[in-house]
């Protein structure tokens, strides 16, 4: 083959340009950490991250939704254990009661504190939460109970996504604990009570005894169920921060480079545009233009 | 018979003259080793005689070393890597409107929109969450209308650059066709046409850029130059390209006919190179497709937002709201999203219950909102984060072989010019040895001329006495 000059000149330049062009892009990738950046580098790659990070942020969004709505849970659980730890002074109020050997003042000072108790199962019930009124049902702005313990509220369900694939109540039923709705009236119990102890009528405190036992184990088997939220919680958030590790490890296989591979090409580029221009500088000083 | 000194005297003259003129030649190779497209001459020179045994020397002319065919592969190898070039500058930019790893893809604002829903459900009477819901929507609508406003302006921008493109068509084919006129009466009337050949080929080389090129060379010196299946350049006569839109929208390339005759010959579908076939496919086939999908997926995900939220309540009661006015049909629908004047800046309008009884706590809408995100509700059965995927996908795989293409016809194109260049380009080493030869040739003429007129003067002497 006939080399002319413009092929000597050019075959130095491209061969420059070329490795220039390369060591740029690994340079790129090495000072990012990224793989790709742009769709064209790795299409099948870019489409795979684009799913990865879709679900990545899904599960960040489940995990802030339990955030939220955890601590209404949780106050709703503890919130129950107190109220079944009225009713349970309400029963020894009511034991007392019925024992027989009271006089009109030892009525008349239970009775007082029975009111109490009420008027303290009335204030719990009424606790409020994030989103408002936490046994409310869906009538957040609504108290659940008046002073009289007249239930206002309804039985709405809270339901949110809490795993790509699993959606939960996530809210304590203020009409399964308290109301008919779960079996008794908890509130009408209490009152009873009182009435009972104000009449000093033994037997009729007496006979609140069973109705108040139930209550209290109405009560107690809501708060079981908002247990098991919060555990269901516990164990879903223990799943998507294990898929969340997964899909990192994912993303950071298909989109990041390997520290070693690229620096160790880095090295081996500047070396080939070292050489390169060796050659080059040999290829150039060969040529006749040194006899003009 | 022995010739003369004085017919030798003669012979000395024509050998200084072809080496001088030779020398020239050589002098002109040299000046132009690194002018592009320049053929490097040689001196055709053969021997003479005065009358039947005086031996001289004369020059015949300028050789080009010249090959047509070699030429012919430049050009059709220019014009494709002008093309597969151009292609991929116009995908480039399709594919920066769908990065997502710098950031300006939709992928991300889509996840956004979909997990403020998921944040409404947990929280469906907080006025801060509602409000950032409300923002969500309006990122995803200005994102999508930017966009689609991108798409649309990088659309009437290869129009432009086609526009521009078929002008330069016209100026190099006149250029041409004036070229060809010149060269025909050149060499009519015997002269050395070399540098109106060597302008004519950078002419064909420019033009080749521009869209593609086959040329035929006529017995007169003249060239035809045919392009898209039609004579661009006839002789003297260059017909012009003009490009205007038909009525899909789509870019028609139309060749006049000679005498302005109608109608004008359409030959889009023919044109094959240089960066008007580049810019043609990549105007009317990727970028119509991909504003085609991206307006459907657009469409996709307001369409099923809206009928979800039509079918709950705000905090004031009302339903049957709509979050998105989209259009009826996918055509230009990212263009013409806005966020519905039913819920704009009013996030108490956001339905998160399903019915009034449900307020103010009810999100049983507002999960169903976010449950849309892993729902098979776009076309083709996907969700909307797989549609996305798809469409990022498509994007990247279509400029990834227009990156592999691009450069193998570049590396096609350089071949070519190595091939052209060996066979026609000026090589120093050749030229110095050239010089050399002539140099000393031309020296051996002068000693010649020399020794003549030493014998001549010496003859004039002795006869003088």
């Amino acid at each position: 083959m006939r080399v002319t000059e413009s092929l000597r000149f050019d075959l130095v330049s491209r061969n420059l340009a070329s490795l220039r062009s390369a060591y740029y892009e690994t340079a790129q990738q090495a000072s990012s950490g990224q793989r790709i950046t742009a769709p064209s580098d790795d299409p099948i790659g870019a489409a795979e991250l684009a799913r990865v990070r879709a679900s990545l942020s899904q599960i960040e969004g489940h995990q802030r939704t339990m955030d939220l709505v955890r601590s209404d849970a949780e106050s709703a659980e503890s919130t129950l254990a107190q109220i079944t730890t009225v009713f349970q002074r309400a029963r020894e109020i009511a034991m007392q009661g019925a024992n027989g050997s009271n006089g009109p003042d030892e009525f008349q000072a239970l009775s007082i504190e029975a009111q109490q108790l009420l008027e303290e199962a009335v204030g719990l019930a009424n606790t409020r939460g994030t989103r408002g009124y936490l046994f409310s049902g869906t009538a957040v702005d609504t108290a659940t109970f008046d002073q009289s313990g007249n239930f206002l509220a309804n039985d709405g369900e809270q339901v949110v996504q809490v795993t790509p694939g699993e959606s939960m109540v996530v809210n304590a039923s203020g009409a399964r604990a308290f109301t008919i709705e779960g079996g008794r009236e908890t509130m009408s119990d209490l009152q009873a009570l009182v009435d009972a102890l104000s009449s000093g009528d033994t037997d009729a405190v007496s006979a609140t005894l069973d109705g108040l036992k139930a209550s209290e184990d109405q009560i107690t088997r809501e708060r079981a169920r908002v247990g098991l939220t919060l555990s269901r919680f516990e164990f879903n958030d223990n799943l998507l921060s294990d898929l969340a590790v997964e899909l990192t490890k994912r993303q950071s296989n298909v989109g990041e480079v390997v520290p070693e591979d690229v620096y160790s090409r880095l090295t081996q580029l500047q070396e080939s545009i070292q050489n390169a221009v060796l050659v080059g500088q040999k290829l150039l000083s060969l040529s006749s233009i040194g006899r003009f | 018979m022995v010739a003369g000194l004085s017919s030798l005297l003669n012979t000395a003259r024509d050998a200084l003259q072809v080496q001088s003129y030779a020398l020239n030649v050589t002098g002109q190779n040299v000046a132009n080793a690194s002018t592009p497209l320049y053929v490097r001459r040689e001196a055709v020179i053969q021997s003479s005689s005065y009358g039947t045994a005086q031996g001289s020397v004369e020059v015949l002319g300028v050789r080009r070393a010249a090959d047509a065919f070699a030429d012919q592969q430049l050009f059709s190898a220019s014009s494709q890597s002008a093309a597969a070039s151009q292609y991929d500058d116009e995908l480039s930019q399709i594919e920066a409107l769908f990065n997502d790893a710098s950031g300006t893809g939709l992928g991300s604002v889509l996840d956004d929109l979909f997990s403020s829903f998921q944040d409404l459900a947990a929280s469906p009477n907080d006025p801060t969450v509602r409000d950032q819901v409300l923002q969500r929507i309006e990122t995803f609508a200005t994102r999508a209308q930017s966009v689609g406003d991108s798409l649309a302006t990088q659309s009437s921008e290869a129009l432009a650059r086609a526009i521009e493109v078929a002008d330069q068509v016209n100026a190099r084919a006149q250029e041409i066709a004036k070229l060809n006129q010149q060269i025909v009466a050149a060499q009519q009337s015997g002269q050395d046409a070399s540098d109106l050949l060597d302008q004519r080929n950078l002419k064909l080389l420019n033009l080749s850029e521009l869209v593609d090129v086959r040329t035929v060379a006529t017995a007169d010196g003249g060239i035809l130059v045919q392009t898209g299946g039609v004579m661009l350049v006839e002789g003297d006569f260059a017909r012009t390209l003009s490009v205007s839109l038909d009525e899909d929208g789509k870019l028609a390339i139309l060749a006049s006919r000679p005498g302005g005759g109608q109608p004008e010959t359409n030959i889009t579908a023919q044109l094959t190179g240089g960066q008007l076939a580049g810019i043609k496919e990549a105007r009317d086939g990727d970028l119509f497709d991909v504003a085609m999908k991206f307006n459907q997926l657009v469409f996709d995900v307001a369409t099923a937002i809206n009928q979800q939220h039509l079918q709950g309540v705000g905090l004031d009661g009302v339903g049957l709201r709509n979050i998105f006015d989209v259009g009826s049909t996918s055509e230009d629908a990212a263009r013409l999203i806005r966020v519905s004047a039913d819920i704009a800046g009013d996030p108490e309008a956001l339905a998160a219950a399903s019915t009034a009884d449900g307020l103010p706590g009810g999100s049983d809408n507002a999960l169903l909102l976010g449950n849309l995100v892993g729902s098979a509700v776009m076309t083709g059965g996907r969700t909307p984060a797989q549609a996305y995927g798809d469409l990022t996908g498509t994007v990247g795989t279509r400029r990834a072989s227009a990156q592999a293409d691009a450069e193998l016809r570049l590396t096609v194109y350089q071949q070519a010019q190595t091939a052209r260049e060996s066979t026609s380009g000026v090589s120093l080493d050749d030229e110095m040895v050239a010089l050399e030869r002539y140099q000393r040739a031309y020296q051996a003429a002068c000693s010649l001329l020399t020794v003549v007129d030493d014998l001549l003067s010496e003859l004039m002497s002795r006869v003088g006495r």
